[in-house]
């Protein structure tokens, strides 16, 4: 926990709030006006941070350097889930196991909306769940294009059907953030968020429908999605209460796609009258060259059996216990700043622990994959090393934003930063304030393209605002993943990425003006949710 | 203005220097509790966050 205890910390006025604000300012201006990237905008954020820290808010070089370093911790801990999930999927994407998942996702239902369903709201939810970082868009667009929906469309699907699988996506990396950001404990937070993540899933599942065929397409699809979409929401909560975080949108994921598949064949879902779906390109629809083999379904997808095999095998007791003795954490001292802002010591903070961590679990799983690949005959040599050097080339940048952003928002936490303006925004907002706390969610990750980067941004801030107003801080730490979940998709990177991907790299702007509406819907309706809970059920949200 | 061909190698620099920024914080203001040291890593990290901007 990077807050202060019983902090005192600097005055609250209209200059030193304006001068708190002023790195998050620098951040948003740099990434929305000076359309600078997120390593460029996080370092001049730090070095203005820290500047502050030092000549205005009372921090030593010494208190200084251990905020930084607790931001590296707390960077290492999720970037170390990026870079193996990266890996994972290069991998099998390099031996054509992605294209044999997809081929297959193709195949299961005939109906277009029930096609649209289940490679934007249900493939590419599992994506999200076991890798994440742009992956689902650059999977399930093409996919969607090779089946003959719209281009734009299926950027548009995409980007919204997989919305809510963010914040336990990519195995819990931004879900872990929010936790330890917020010092909420996980077995009350991951049961709390999931619950208020349940009618985002409904209501992003119906969006994709009208996406793509307007209300008529929802009133079609509106059977099986409420179902399909209630069995999701149901697995997430039941993985989050298990302690198994990292796969509470996996899960949703393989559910809905099991879901879809057999719901599209029963009066669920009614059918379209429409063509068969037309092939178009070299893609996956196509069939293979004679001679070739192409790799099943089942073996393509072995490495994310085995991660989610091996996700619950870590949760089971006497594994679990196991995992305790051994963990990487450092440990930090407590110190005052000079205006008088404490920070508490952190015993292991951000600790990895080596049989729970997703990493390690991922790098079990990607071993013995490879083996089974090599056994099957279909490991081609110098594939390790490819999939590793195109991981260096799409994490590196990843890596530098993260690690100067969190360094960042630690710096301004443990000066004292965040909780003043947490103290502003509280005085400001007063009562509406879970109305406002999913939008803050949504400008963090609208600003930095990832929700684990919000978080840290204003995960803190949030739970302050908080407890100033009396707000059921488990409650707010959640709105602000959700409202940073569904904000990652209309994030400048990902659109982009949709955008190229579907050969609309000159017309961007027609994909955004399509999602924006449906990603601020969807703010809207946590706000509400989470304001209608904090009037009538207080008691709840704790 | 950083030359385009220089930038690659400025990244991959970048890249190195925020991963020695955490043992070098640390060990200075954690394990060695010293001051200089301590002012020398967090100058260090300042200018891995200017290599940063100028790179990307």
């Amino acid at each position: 926990m990077p807050t202060g205890l019983m902090p005192t910390g600097p005055d609250l006025s209209l200059l030193n709030w304006m001068l708190a604000a002023l790195p998050v300012v620098v951040l948003v201006v740099a990434i929305m006006r000076l359309r600078w990237s997120a390593p460029r905008a996080g370092g001049a954020s730090w070095l203005v941070a820290t500047g502050l820290a030092l000549w205005h808010f009372g921090g030593s070089a010494e208190s200084t350097a251990i905020a930084s370093a607790k931001g590296l911790s707390l960077a290492i801990f999720v970037l170390t889930i990026l870079w193996a999930s990266v890996y994972m999927y290069n991998l099998v994407d390099r031996l054509k196991g992605i294209e044999a998942i997809g081929r297959t996702m193709a195949r299961i239902v005939d109906d277009r909306t029930g096609q649209a369903l289940l490679i934007a709201w249900g493939l590419a939810s599992f994506i999200q769940g076991i890798t994440g970082f742009g992956v689902p868009v650059a999977v399930a667009t093409p996919l969607l294009v090779m089946m003959g929906f719209s281009p734009a469309r299926a950027a548009v699907m995409v980007l919204i059907g997989h919305g809510w699988a963010v914040t336990f996506g990519s195995m819990g990396s931004s879900y872990y953030t929010i936790q330890l950001v917020s010092g909420v404990p996980g077995d009350e937070i991951g049961p709390h968020m999931a619950l208020l993540f349940a009618p985002l899933i409904v209501a992003s599942g119906l969006m994709v429908a009208h996406i793509h065929g307007g209300m008529a397409a929802v009133r079609r699809s509106a059977g099986l999605v409420a179902v399909v979409g209630t069995a999701m929401a149901v697995a997430m909560w039941a993985m989050a209460w298990a302690g198994a975080p990292q796969i509470a949108s996996s899960v949703p994921g393989l559910i809905a796609i099991a879901g879809i598949g057999f719901g599209a064949r029963t009066p669920l879902l009614r059918r379209e009258q429409v063509a068969a779906p037309v092939a178009v390109g070299t893609g996956p629809l196509v069939d293979a060259p004679p001679g070739t083999r192409r790799m099943s379904f089942h073996l393509g997808f072995l490495p994310y059996y085995l991660l989610i095999a091996l996700s619950i095998i870590s949760q089971i007791g006497p594994v679990k216990d196991a995992a305790r003795g051994l963990s990487l954490g450092l440990d930090y001292p407590s110190f005052v700043t000079s205006e008088g802002f404490r920070v508490a010591g952190a015993t292991d903070y951000a600790v990895l622990r080596l049989l729970n961590h997703p990493a390690p679990l991922i790098v079990v799983a990607v071993i013995v994959s490879m083996g089974a690949f090599a056994a099957a005959g279909y490991w081609k040599r110098g594939v390790a090393w490819e999939a590793a050097r195109l991981t260096y080339r799409q994490s590196m940048s990843t890596t530098i934003g993260v690690g100067t952003m969190v360094m960042m928002a630690l710096v301004m936490s443990d000066t004292g930063l965040t909780v003043l303006l947490a103290e502003g925004i509280a005085k400001a907002s007063g009562p509406v304030f879970p109305l406002i706390s999913p939008f803050i969610g949504l400008l963090g990750s609208f600003m930095t393209g990832s929700n684990t980067n919000s978080n840290v941004l204003f995960g803190v801030l949030q739970v302050e605002t908080a407890k100033s107003l009396g707000i059921g801080t488990v409650t707010i730490a959640s709105v602000q993943s959700i409202g940073a979940s569904v904000g990652s998709s209309m994030a400048p990177a990902k659109v982009l990425v949709g955008a190229a991907l579907t050969g609309m790299a000159d017309r961007e702007h027609e994909i955004m003006r399509l999602v924006v509406p449906y990603v601020l819907a969807l703010a809207l309706l946590t706000g509400i949710v989470a304001i209608v809970l904090v009037e009538a059920i207080p008691g709840w949200t704790r | 203005m950083i030359p385009v061909r220089l930038r690659p190698l400025l990244r991959t620099v970048t890249l190195v220097g925020i991963v020695l920024c955490l043992p070098l914080l640390f060990v200075s203001a954690v394990t060695l509790e010293s001051a200089g040291l301590t002012a020398g890593a967090l100058g260090f990290t300042g200018v891995v966050c200017a290599l940063a901007i100028a790179a990307y």
